[in-house]
């Protein structure tokens, strides 16, 4: 699992460098990233599905983009752990609003990350991303 | 935030529109604002219990979007307003972090001032 999200970082490492001189504070790109959440939610109930598919993936760069910029900056902490899976969180409700079933996914994901604050080898579901693709093959086909 | 900025917001975000249960849902998590209020804490996470985050509200939220989306729907606007512009503890009772985007007290007047007017046109022209 460790080696896995080491090669995860590494590469998000390599896309996410661009913006390491970005002059804006971690807990703000988290607040950002929910804020865009809300926008997308709104594209997606007014059937701008291409642009509320865009806008999510600006949401989960956004939210990689906060946890890079912590690493980097070494100033990565509990705090701001929860700061972000706060906001992930808030973003998953909005965003699937009004799916039942994604709705209840996100629930049990509140509470996978209650126990992922604990015990850190649990891991997060990722949510978002699987919507993201479901909502694009949807379009496709 | 105040109730009619919580009624606003949920009514901009659910597109214009609104409904009683809408409404309902969009003020129901200040409930226990009567009771922080008799125990003389007015401001921040101090005014607000474990039935105000997210471990209790994600619950509602989830037995909500089962039986009426419209209230579901203003739980969420109103967890998100308290969140972005308020002080929550947002794991509390399993974790007692307080979450503050430190937005100092003007901008939020121009914020709710916003959702106050956006709502507004709203629901005047629309």
């Amino acid at each position: 699992m460790a080696s896995w999200r080491n090669t995860v970082h590494s590469i998000l490492n390599h896309f996410l460098s661009p913006f390491e001189s970005l002059n804006i504070s971690v807990n703000r790109v988290s607040w950002l990233s929910l804020c865009v959440s809300i926008i997308v939610s709104i594209l997606l109930r007014t059937e701008h599905a291409i642009l509320g598919i865009a806008s999510i993936f600006i949401v989960l760069f956004l939210d990689s983009l906060d946890g890079f910029l912590a690493r980097k900056r070494g100033t990565a902490s509990i705090d701001g752990f929860i700061v972000d899976v706060a906001c992930d969180r808030m973003s998953e409700f909005v965003i699937f609003h009004p799916h039942t079933i994604w709705t209840i996914l996100a629930v049990v994901n509140t509470y996978v990350t209650i126990l992922r604050i604990r015990y850190e080898k649990i891991p997060i579901l990722p949510l978002r991303h699987v919507f993201m693709v479901i909502t694009l093959l949807e379009i496709i086909i | 935030m105040d109730p009619i900025s919580h009624i606003a917001f949920s009514y901009i975000l659910n597109l214009g529109q609104g409904s009683l249960w809408l409404i309902i849902g969009s003020v129901i998590l200040d409930l226990d604002k009567i009771y922080t209020y008799f125990q003389r804490k007015f401001r921040g996470h101090e005014s607000r219990t474990f039935l105000s985050e997210l471990p209790f509200v994600c619950l509602l939220i989830g037995l909500s979007t089962i039986l009426n989306k419209d209230f579901a729907f203003g739980i969420i606007s109103h967890y998100i307003l308290d969140f972005l512009v308020g002080e929550t503890k947002p794991f509390n009772p399993f974790q007692k972090n307080i979450v503050n985007f430190n937005l100092k007290t003007n901008q939020k007047i121009v914020l709710g001032a916003i959702i106050w007017l956006v709502g507004g046109i709203q629901y005047t022209v629309f």
